[in-house]
């Protein structure tokens, strides 16, 4: 692979009378120009009911199981004889037949955890149910790259960092916009303290502090002169997930090295009146998702970008008292990309008469997706990053 | 007599930082003899009362389209208005010692509400049992009507049992991931079924929808109800181990020593879960003031903003403004972001967020204006830094507060302004050879050097 060094390629001009502290020099950016593929990550939190979603309308234990919830023939858009989309997501049907959306359906892992908490961690980590593991898959991956890396490796577009994204030594870049987050981190007083602090190193905790500001202020420099104002002419829906997918296509065609970007969308934990809830977050998403990717499209990116869409787990298959549905195992994922290789579904719709306490149990472990990805799209041995449920699916 | 560094760091853990008056008030004293004034003199349980506790849905039932934006601009004012009240409890020293309980109460036994007359009486459980025993704690909280509602076990019957209380009470409140299983979630569940509210939020237990059948919890078996399932998790070393873990993750350190967290577990054992006995032996213990510990905690940003208010004597010169404040900074009190509560210990970290903290001093005290020297300001030199920079002084009027720098400066006529300044706000970790290096001779001002040093990612740490 190769890497170009920041030091002697980016303009210095930019960083104008800023010095850098020693720990910083030798820092590189990630693979420019030779390879543009990057990962896009959408994480749905509270547990999106998949069944709502990829319906089984063809199945009569769906509607028994579901007297309120059940989504009717008419409000899903057909797929293949057992399965529909529902209807609020027309946006993304095109995409489905044409071979850029594949469908993987009762994702999950062995001895399901249904605390959002565990589970979420689970998956962002990547781990076993039954090991704890505080370092993200993502942020493995990371690890994996020698020498110094640059902080936007890997981007995160919002205000807090997931686990996801934090490895054993590396961290990734959080921010919500580029150009802000750049005239943030120029402030001359800090530079002059984290430049002061490299004679200090005993107090572990301070140092993280002062290295996680020069790091910032280097990354926001690099971004920013990559960026250089570009904006996205393309109108996407007015929802927080809209806006994080537009800077991130605004960023991809940046090229700033980044090779994967994680963004999320929250309010799918529907134990109550989930039908209009869940109906209207999964019209934003897939209407968010399909000026994404046309945007991609324009710009020739779509062949170089991967989206996965995920949840931390599905809903139980049988409704509430409520009208909604508690914490449940299996659950589809959403592959999107301009480079699939397989079209429709990866598997066949669950037939819910095979269920472990009222729950789908799963045929695909979540982190065969992951391996998949990780060797055929991130060049990455999976065995380096995972530790187990290392198996290659066939849809890149 | 108690050492300076030691007060300083009890201050900083069992309350909200340097605190003039407090240091004052406690200086001279052994160490035994200044816990225990704190926690017989500074430990009042004041209740909330901004809120009329009989205000009702009722109250807020709009007719018309206009009415009804009023009534929601009412209900969020009196949002804002609860919160600034806690927050002023948080700043009050006179009771520092139960607001650091309650504070960190509320970030174990998350919960919150939308329904303000709730919101408020749930503070005031956590005030009112701060230090009690665990049991009437955990009882109390899982009556409360805000936590009936947020972990919908108001919607836990018989015909359809609700496992989300019952999954968390294990695995957040009182056991911990991994000490349970899922039938034990199961069978708690049928326990708590027909714990529910009426009315305005008034605890009933409803026999109808109680599941009366034989259970089986964590080994035992039994006609259980919800208290027995609380009885039960109270038995288990792990639910000691579990609140003593929770306990030092707060106030010690984020890196665990298996012997002292096993010390404050055996505590809580020997002392029948009596949290008040607990937290003084904590405080009482040789080695909380390991070198190790201290100046070893990130501040929450609540923490942060306390300890401004408190060693500037400055305040947020509104509720709104204040509120916005802490969506900035990611903590609202009584808004925690899921059952998980607020992000511990160094998680606060990263990038974005530690620029904004670092920026938080000269934007809450000084207008955003950090370096009151042009000459160093790189902006200048920038068409496009200075527009940002304008626009960025523009929007920290939307969060600055309110000061007197005369007053403050007064405080520091005499002695070496640096030295001082440095030891309240750091508890000396700040080598002077880096102080001298980042100060100037001719920054005579107490107001310059003190913005500088609270701008210091030093000032993150209490």
């Amino acid at each position: 692979m190769k890497r170009r060094t920041f030091l002697t390629n980016t303009g210095l001009a930019v960083l104008g009378s800023m010095t850098f502290p020693n720990f910083l020099k030798g820092i590189k950016l990630g693979d420019e120009l030779d390879d543009r593929r990057a990962l896009v990550v959408i994480q749905l939190g509270g547990g999106n009911d998949g069944l709502n979603m990829i319906v089984p309308f063809a199945n009569d234990i769906y509607y028994r199981e579901r007297p309120t919830l059940s989504l009717g023939k008419a409000e899903v858009l057909k797929l293949n004889d057992d399965s529909g989309l529902n209807a609020q997501m027309a946006a993304l049907l095109p995409f489905y037949h044409n071979g850029e959306m594949l469908i993987i359906n009762d994702v999950g892992y062995p001895e399901p955890d249904r605390s959002h908490f565990r589970s979420m961690d689970i998956w962002q980590s990547g781990s076993a149910s039954n090991e704890r593991i505080n370092t993200g898959w993502l942020g493995r991956f990371a690890d994996q790259v020698e020498g110094p890396l640059a902080k936007h490796h890997l981007l995160e577009l919002n205000d807090k960092l997931s686990l996801a994204v934090k490895g054993k030594t590396y961290k990734a870049l959080a921010f919500q916009n580029a150009n802000n987050f750049y005239h943030t981190t120029r402030e001359p007083f800090f530079t002059d303290a984290a430049t002061m602090h490299q004679h200090q190193h005993d107090h572990h905790k301070v140092s993280y502090l002062y290295h996680t500001l020069a790091d910032a202020q280097l990354s926001a420099a690099a971004i920013k002169e990559k960026l250089n104002f570009q904006h996205s002419s393309f109108i996407y829906p007015k929802e927080p997930l809209a806006n994080q997918l537009k800077h991130v296509a605004e960023l991809i065609q940046a090229y700033i090295g980044t090779k994967a970007y994680y963004v999320g969308m929250s309010g799918f934990d529907t134990h109550v009146q989930q039908k209009g809830i869940q109906n209207k977050r999964l019209k934003s998403l897939a209407e968010s998702l399909a000026v994404f990717i046309s945007d991609l499209k324009r710009n020739k990116n779509f062949d170089n970008t991967l989206v996965m869409v995920f949840s931390e787990f599905g809903r139980r298959v049988k409704e509430n008292a409520a009208g909604g549905t508690d914490h449940g195992t299996a659950n589809n994922v959403l592959l999107l990309g301009g480079q699939l290789k397989k079209k429709g579904m990866l598997n066949d719709i669950n037939n819910l008469s095979d269920l472990d306490e009222g729950d789908l149990k799963y045929k695909v472990d979540f982190r065969n997706i992951y391996a998949t990805i990780l060797d055929r799209w991130l060049d990455t041995p999976a065995s380096n990053v995972l530790s187990g449920g290392i198996n290659y699916l066939n849809f890149i | 007599m108690m050492d300076q560094q030691h007060v300083l760091h009890l201050l900083n853990r069992i309350g909200f930082g340097y605190h003039p008056k407090l240091v004052q008030l406690l200086s001279k004293q052994s160490r035994n003899e200044t816990v225990q004034q704190l926690f017989l003199e500074f430990n009042k349980s004041i209740p909330l009362q901004v809120i009329d506790d009989q205000l009702s849905k009722a109250d807020f039932k709009s007719t018309t389209p206009e009415d009804r934006k009023e009534k929601k601009e009412q209900i969020k004012e009196l949002t804002h208005t609860l919160n600034a009240a806690w927050f002023a409890q948080i700043c009050d020293f006179q009771n520092v010692v139960r607001n650091r309980m309650v504070y960190f109460w509320f970030n174990h036994f998350v919960c919150k509400s939308s329904n303000i007359v709730f919101a408020q009486r749930y503070h005031n459980i956590l005030m009112e049992h701060a230090f009690d025993n665990l049991a009437s704690l955990t009882i109390a909280v899982s009556q409360s009507a805000a936590m009936l509602s947020y972990l919908n076990n108001r919607q836990n019957r018989k015909e359809a049992p609700n496992e989300n209380f019952a999954r968390e009470l294990l695995e957040l409140y009182l056991l911990g991931h991994g000490n349970y299983s899922e039938l034990d979630v199961k069978e708690a569940a049928r326990a708590f079924t027909g714990w529910r509210f009426i009315g305005n939020g008034v605890f009933q237990f409803r026999s109808t929808d109680h599941d009366h059948g034989i259970k089986t919890f964590l080994g035992q078996t039994g006609n259980f109800n919800g208290y027995d399932i609380i009885s039960i998790c109270l038995q288990q070393q792990a639910c000691a181990h579990h609140i003593a873990k929770s306990i030092y993750l707060h106030f010690v350190n984020d890196e665990v020593n298996d012997d002292e967290v096993n010390q404050v577990a055996q505590k809580l054992l020997k002392s029948n879960y009596n949290i008040y006995e607990t937290m003084k032996f904590l405080f009482n213990s040789d080695w909380f003031y390991r070198e190790e510990h201290i100046q070893q905690k990130l501040k929450t940003p609540i923490q942060l903003l306390a300890t401004v208010a408190n060693t500037f004597n400055a305040v947020p010169t509104s509720n709104d403004k204040l509120w916005k404040l802490q969506n900035l900074l990611d903590e609202v009190i009584m808004y925690p972001p899921n059952v998980g509560g607020f992000p511990k210990g160094m998680a606060w970290i990263d990038s974005a967020s530690l620029i904004q903290r670092l920026r938080l001093p000269s934007m809450l005290l000084n207008g955003g204006i950090l370096n009151m020297d042009m000459e160093q300001d790189a902006a200048a030199e920038d068409p496009y830094m200075m527009q940002h920079k304008l626009q960025y002084q523009k929007n920290v009027s939307r969060y600055e507060w309110q000061m007197d720098w005369k007053k403050f400066e007064a405080n520091f006529v005499e002695g070496n302004k640096l030295e001082k300044l440095s030891f309240i706000l750091f508890n000396n970790a700040l080598s002077t050879e880096v102080l001298s290096s980042l100060f100037t001779i001719h920054e005579n001002s107490a107001k310059v050097i003190a913005l500088k040093l609270i701008s210091l990612p030093e000032f993150q740490m209490c």
